[in-house]
């Protein structure tokens, strides 16, 4: 009997070492699969854009739109992000909201820029936003709720991309992808000299007020409260450094 | 050898059961249950056989099992991936689809093997099924 257990024990082991030795191998790399992902997404992401172009005023607020991008540009630059593609856009809309897409899209209200007491906390939103996109925390949220199929359906317009946008701009992604989206957005704030305070504050602010259409991703979210102390006990362990006075 | 001196017509229904291991390999890559419904038909005919052809069908039957468990999480992995979108293409995923095929195509030469060997009359152990179908079939 013990013999049958050391060998199966020895079978099972010797299987699992071929699968480990195999795992090793960059597959999805050698078979373009990483870039097939990266274009489902551009593509679906494009789509979405599209919608909301059609459908939203895109402000004409220069003063708004530099800050914006200004603060993408730092974020992006000190980060050596460059070899991802973003497209910040700023839409005329009365809800304080602020969302990614697939592909590199990243969508501000110009009432959340109008909340916002200083450009450090925008800064924050928008390295969360951008975390959202690095972390491809996205797409992962969109494969879960709706598969593979839908998401490639979602490139032909209509009824199933309106479901995913909806979707997209107004729940918040579980409990790990935010929190691990506000460690990320700490890192790039603070490589780029951008007091990662600015994002605390802002949850704060969100968490305070009782306004309807708020912000779902905090708004919603149980615990921003306690988000806004997790992010402040992170920047308390970072070395002291002095950050850059954000006035674009 | 396992004592007993197999006839000629022993040596082939016992190699059969190798040979119906074979087709259920080949079928049973895209739809795991054939491997068990196939190996196991053929086990259920073989149990009045004498005991060379009962411990061969017995053998041929485990190893089947083994292939049922491993082809069926690669079913259900891709299911998930195609249908339910938990996860995307793995590196993972990739590795233990290629693991599965390698560890079939040995399953099958193998097989082809002891199909070939067990119908002149010798035998043939697998290492682990064999020590396995020891306990389970008796004189
Ligand atoms: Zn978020």
């Amino acid at each position: 009997m013990n013999k049958i257990l050391f060998r199966g024990l020895i079978l099972v082991l010797s299987i699992f070492a071929v699968y480990q030795g195999l795992k090793e191998v960059p597959w999805t790399k050698w078979f373009g699969i990483d870039e097939k992902y990266i274009e489902i997404e551009q593509e679906v992401g494009d789509a979405l854009w599209h919608l909301i172009e059609s459908s939203e005023t895109i402000s004409t607020d220069t003063q708004n739109i530099k800050v914006v991008d200004s603060i993408v540009n730092q974020i992006v630059i000190r980060n050596k992000l460059q070899n991802i593609r973003f497209f910040p856009h700023v839409i005329d809309n009365l809800q304080v909201n602020a969302f990614a897409l697939p592909g590199g899209h990243l969508v501000v209200h110009t009432a959340l820029i109008e909340k916002v007491e200083t450009q450090e906390q925008l800064a924050g939103v928008i390295a969360h936003e951008l975390s959202h996109i690095t972390e491809r925390h996205i797409s992962k949220k969109l494969l879960k709720e709706f598969g593979v199929a839908i998401l490639t359906g979602a490139t032909g317009g209509g009824e199933g991309a309106r479901k995913v946008l909806t979707f997209i701009s107004s729940r918040a992604y579980d409990r790990t992808l935010e929190s691990e989206a506000d460690m990320q957005a700490i890192e790039f704030l603070y490589n780029a000299q951008i007091n990662p305070l600015g994002l605390a504050q802002f949850m704060e602010i969100m968490s305070e007020s009782d306004l309807p259409n708020e912000l779902d991703w905090i708004s919603t979210h149980p615990s921003s409260e306690e988000r806004a102390q997790n992010i402040k006990n992170r920047v308390d362990e970072l070395p002291i450094k002095v950050y850059k006075d954000l006035n674009i | 050898m396992i004592g007993e001196n197999p006839n000629i017509s022993d040596c082939e229904r016992a190699s059969n059961s190798y040979i119906m291991s074979i087709v259920a390999i080949a079928i049973g890559l895209p739809i795991p249950i054939i491997n068990l419904v196939a190996t196991f038909i053929f086990f259920l005919a073989q149990r009045k056989a004498s005991y060379f052809v009962r411990w061969h069908s017995m053998q041929a039957l485990l190893s089947q099992l083994s292939l049922l468990i491993l082809n069926s999480r690669a079913w259900y992995w891709t299911y998930d991936i195609m249908f339910r979108g938990e996860e995307a293409v793995s590196n993972e995923y990739i590795a233990y689809l290629i693991a599965v095929v390698l560890i079939n195509l040995t399953e099958f030469f193998a097989t082809l093997y002891a199909a070939s060997k067990v119908r002149q009359g010798i035998d043939v152990r697998f290492w682990f099924f064999s020590d396995l179908t020891d306990t389970f079939v008796k004189k």
